[in-house]
C-alpha cells in the first residue's frame, strides 16, 4: 500500500500529554528548515519545530518500533534493519505549509556516526478538540519516482488528534496551507514526525 | 559465470513494490530504476537469497517461454543490475 494508517499509534493519554507538552514549550519552538544545509526558507516551509520531546521520546520510539515489521511488509519495502529514529514535533500555525518534498536524506550524521537515510516516515497528529484550524492536510503523491510529475490522484490525509500515518520516505508529499483564525499557538496543527533511519555503512567497511 | 553464486542487495539500495512492478532507489546516487512485472519477480528472488541458477528454475513454470530465452533475459537483467550497482555478487 502507499499509505498505512495507524489510528491509535500512541494511545489517547500519551497523545494528550504530548499536546500538553507542545503547548507548555511554545517558546522553545524554532523556525523549521529545509535541505541538507538546514536553511530557513519560508517560500518552501513555514512552520516551527521542537526536536526535544523530553521524556515522551522513548514512548514514541517504542510504539513506532512495534509497527516496523508490518510497515515494511505493507509498504512493500526491501526488508531492512533500522538503526535509529529522528523525531521532531512541528507546529503549523496560521498560514503555515510545507511545499512538495521528499524526506529521504537526513543529512550528515552526528559526530561519530555515518549519514543516515530516512526510509519510513511516520506522522502522528495532535490538536485540541474541537479543532482550531482548517486545512493542513497531508497530500501524498503516490508515484514511484519523485522526479516525475504525479499522474495518479494524490491522497489527502486530514489530521485528527492521536491518529498517525506511515509511508515510504521517498514518496513526494506536502502539507496544505493551514488556516487558524484565532492565531493562537494552542489552536495550531501539531504533528510528530518520526523517521525510521538506516545509517549508511562506514566507508571502507566490508560489504555484507 | 557461476550459476551457484548468490546475489545480494547492497545496503545503499532500497526497493519498493508498486503493484506488480518494483521501483529501485540507489540511495547514495539518488537514481531511480523501474522493473516490470517479470523483473520484479527476479528482484524478489534475489532479495530472498535464491542462487543465480535457481532464478530461472523458479520462473520457468510461470511463463510460456523457452528456457534459453528466459535464461538469456534473466542474465541480461542481472548484468544490468550489477552494472548499476543495484545488486552485488556475494
Amino acid at each position: 500500500v502507499v499509505l498505512r494508517t495507524l489510528p491509535n499509534l500512541l494511545g489517547r493519554a500519551p497523545a494528550d500529554a504530548l499536546l500538553a507538552y507542545a503547548l507548555d514549550n511554545e517558546a522553545r519552538f524554532t523556525d523549521t528548515t529545509v535541505g541538507e544545509t538546514n536553511t530557513v526558507d519560508r517560500r518552501l516551509r513555514h512552520s516551527r519545530v521542537l526536536t526535544d520531546l523530553g521524556a515522551h521520546r522513548d514512548l514514541v520510539e517504542r510504539r513506532v518500533a512495534d509497527f516496523i515489521p508490518s510497515l515494511i511488509a505493507d509498504l512493500g519495502l526491501t526488508p531492512f534493519t533500522p538503526t535509529g529514529y529522528e523525531i521532531e514535533l512541528v507546529a503549523h500555525e496560521d498560514g503555515a505549509f510545507y511545499r512538495r518534498h521528499i524526506d529521504l536524506f537526513s543529512g550528515p550524521g552526528a559526530k561519530g556516526q555515518t549519514a543516515a537515510d530516512r526510509l519510513i516516515s511516520v506522522v502522528c497528529y495532535l490538536n485540541r478538540e474541537p479543532k482550531g484550524f482548517s486545512g493542513g492536510e497531508l497530500r501524498l503523491f503516490p508515484q514511484a519516482d519523485p522526479s516525475r510529475f504525479a499522474l495518479e490522484k494524490p491522497i489527502d490525509v486530514v489530521p485528527e488528534h492521536g491518529t498517525a500515518v506511515a509511508f515510504s520516505s521517498w514518496l513526494p508529499h506536502e502539507v496544505r496551507p493551514v488556516s487558524c483564525p484565532s492565531g493562537k499557538f494552542r489552536d495550531a496543527r501539531f504533528a510528530i514526525n518520526c523517521w525510521i533511519l538506516r545509517h549508511r555503512p562506514v566507508p571502507g567497511a566490508a560489504k555484507r | 559465470m557461476d550459476l551457484q553464486e548468490r546475489l545480494s542487495i547492497p545496503p545503499e539500495v532500497m526497493a519498493r513494490q508498486v503493484g506488480e512492478e518494483t521501483v529501485i532507489l540507489h540511495l547514495t546516487s539518488g537514481n531511480y530504476f523501474g522493473l516490470n512485472a517479470v523483473g520484479a519477480r527476479v528482484w524478489q528472488l534475489i532479495s530472498q537469497g535464491v542462487p543465480r541458477a535457481g532464478i530461472c528454475e523458479a520462473l520457468l513454470p510461470d511463463y510460456d517461454v523457452a528456457r534459453e530465452d528466459l535464461e538469456r533475459d534473466i542474465e541480461r537483467l542481472i548484468h544490468d543490475l550489477l552494472g548499476q550497482g543495484l545488486i552485488s555478487i556475494t
